[in-house]
Order: C-alpha cells, then sequence, then structure tokens
C-alpha cells in the first residue's frame, strides 16, 4: 500500500499514469454528462410544484457538490503536500482550485437563475447561499496568493494554510440548511436510504453527479500534467516522457 | 425557440442555466488542454536548447 502510494507520488509515475486515464475519464465523462443532459430535459417526468424550472436541479445540484468535494479534495492535497512535503501533492492542489472556482460560479449562477421563479429574487443573502459565495472567495484567494508569490516553495505553503483552514467552511455550507432556518431547501440526495426525490428523476441526477466526477478527474488530471512539468523541468524524465508522447 | 427546447414557462431560466454549465464545462477543458500544449511546447523549446548548447 505504502509502496505504492510513494510511487504514485514519483511526478513520472504520476505523468505517465495521467497521460493514460485522462482519456478514459474524459470519454466517461462526456457520455454520462449527454445522457444526464438528455434524461434530466426530456426523459425525468416534470415536477407537480415546480413545473419544468425544477430541471436546473440536473446542473446546479452536480455543480454544488463538485464545488465542495474539490475543495475537500484541494485541502487534504494541500495538506500532504505540507506535512510530508510531496511537491505532487501542492501541484494537485494547484491543479484543482480554477476548476473548483468554476463549479462555485455555476452553482451560485444557476442557483441564482433557479431561485427567479421560484422565489422571486435572484439573490437572498441565506446561510446557504452566503457560505458558498465565501468558498468562492476561498478559491480566488487560493489562487491570488499562489500568483501573488514568486517562490513556488513559499507560494505551496501559504496557499495550502488557507486552504486548510478554509476547510471549516464546507461543513458550515453543508450542515447550513439544518442549522439555520434558511430559504434553500434541504439536502436531496445525501440521504440516499430515503430520498426526497422521485427515483425516476433520482437517477438523471445521478448520472450527472457521476459525469460531473468524471469531468473533474479528466481535467484536473491535464491541469496537474502541465503543472509537473513546470516544476520537473529540470529532470531527465521529463525528456524521455515528452519524447516517448 | 425549437420545440426540443421549449420548458414551459420557464424555458428561459432553464435553458440559460444549462447553456451557462456547458459553456463554463467546455471552456474549462480547453483552457486546461491549451495549457498543458504550451508547457509541453516551452520544455520541448528549452530541451532543445540545452541539447544545441
Amino acid at each position: 500500500m505504502w509502496t505504492w502510494f510513494h510511487k504514485l507520488g514519483s511526478p513520472p509515475h504520476f505523468y505517465r499514469i495521467a497521460t493514460r486515464l485522462t482519456p478514459w475519464f474524459g470519454w466517461a465523462a462526456l457520455l454520462l454528462i449527454v445522457a444526464g443532459v438528455y434524461g434530466g430535459l426530456y426523459v425525468a417526468p416534470t415536477d407537480y410544484q415546480q413545473l419544468d424550472g425544477f430541471r436546473i436541479i440536473y446542473v446546479h445540484v452536480p455543480s454544488a457538490s463538485l464545488s465542495l468535494f474539490i475543495y475537500v479534495n484541494m485541502a487534504l492535497a494541500a495538506a500532504a503536500g505540507l506535512i510530508w512535503r510531496i511537491k505532487l501533492a501542492h501541484a494537485i492542489a494547484a491543479a484543482c482550485a480554477p476548476i473548483g472556482a468554476s463549479f462555485t460560479f455555476l452553482a451560485l449562477a444557476t442557483g441564482s437563475i433557479w431561485a427567479k421563479p421560484m422565489w422571486g429574487t435572484w439573490w437572498v443573502w441565506d446561510a446557504r447561499l452566503t457560505s458558498e459565495l465565501v468558498l468562492l472567495f476561498l478559491y480566488f484567494g487560493f489562487m491570488a496568493l499562489r500568483a501573488a508569490i514568486d517562490d513556488e516553495n513559499r507560494a505551496d505553503r501559504a496557499s495550502a494554510l488557507l486552504a486548510i483552514i478554509g476547510v471549516i467552511n464546507v461543513p458550515i455550507i453543508k450542515y447550513s440548511v439544518d442549522w439555520w432556518n434558511t430559504l434553500h431547501q434541504p439536502a436531496t440526495i445525501s440521504k440516499l436510504g430515503k430520498p426526497s426525490m422521485d427515483s425516476d428523476m433520482l437517477i438523471w441526477l445521478l448520472i450527472m453527479l457521476a459525469g460531473f466526477m468524471c469531468y473533474f478527474v479528466a481535467v484536473v488530471l491535464t491541469r496537474a500534467k502541465a503543472e509537473v512539468l513546470q516544476r520537473a523541468r529540470d529532470q531527465k524524465w521529463v525528456r524521455q516522457a515528452l519524447e516517448g508522447k | 425557440m425549437p420545440e426540443f427546447l421549449e420548458f414551459g414557462k420557464h424555458t428561459t431560466y432553464v435553458v440559460s442555466s444549462f447553456s451557462l454549465t456547458m459553456m463554463v464545462l467546455v471552456i474549462n477543458v480547453v483552457t486546461a488542454r491549451l495549457r498543458l500544449a504550451a508547457r509541453i511546447k516551452r520544455t520541448r523549446q528549452r530541451l532543445a536548447l540545452e541539447e544545441n548548447s
């Protein structure tokens, strides 16, 4: 187990594995997202209360879930980099940030579009919405901090600390709908034993979520490869990896 | 609006949400691939320079 872990932590090995895995995750993401969009728009039955407006859930919920999932992954990678001084972990954390920020933006934007016909307003300073907005600022802060520090090692350490501290916002976002009296509805798919959606609707949401997960893996591997190349530019394996490409 | 993009009184909201999402997903893929391609190109140029010197 530890040998495998150490091997994966080696940039040349990671680069090879990432090159092999990216197309698989990319194609899986494409197929799942196409199926999810089709099912969500045309196969899932219309909601009796929200009518066709509920279909926004098929892009809003996966985006919101990914925004949290990516942040936790980014913080874990940053912590691994900080504790065990694994440069690859810092590269992965750096690769996660822009993707996580884009999913957070999507969660906020699609949520806002959904809120207009349902709540009658684009935005309310509700606990869920506000904490999700804080998440977007955390992503921006992480990227801005990295960009502001020229020394790569210092940038890695400083941004890792910010990522780890920011994790406190994740349970706040997740449980905000339970802890406070919010306009936002409670969790839809976290309680799989007793989901609050009909299975004809839920299946397409799960497909979309799986598609977004595969998409994230494909994009983060591509971004991480670029980060690894930048960091390991003076090493022999880079020449071999590029020649073998 | 084509018939397959009609979602009752919520058409604008549904279509704009899905379009925005797909646009962001595509932009993410394109920027990631361009970034990697640029990094590979720069690394190759540097390696060629090192070889020649």
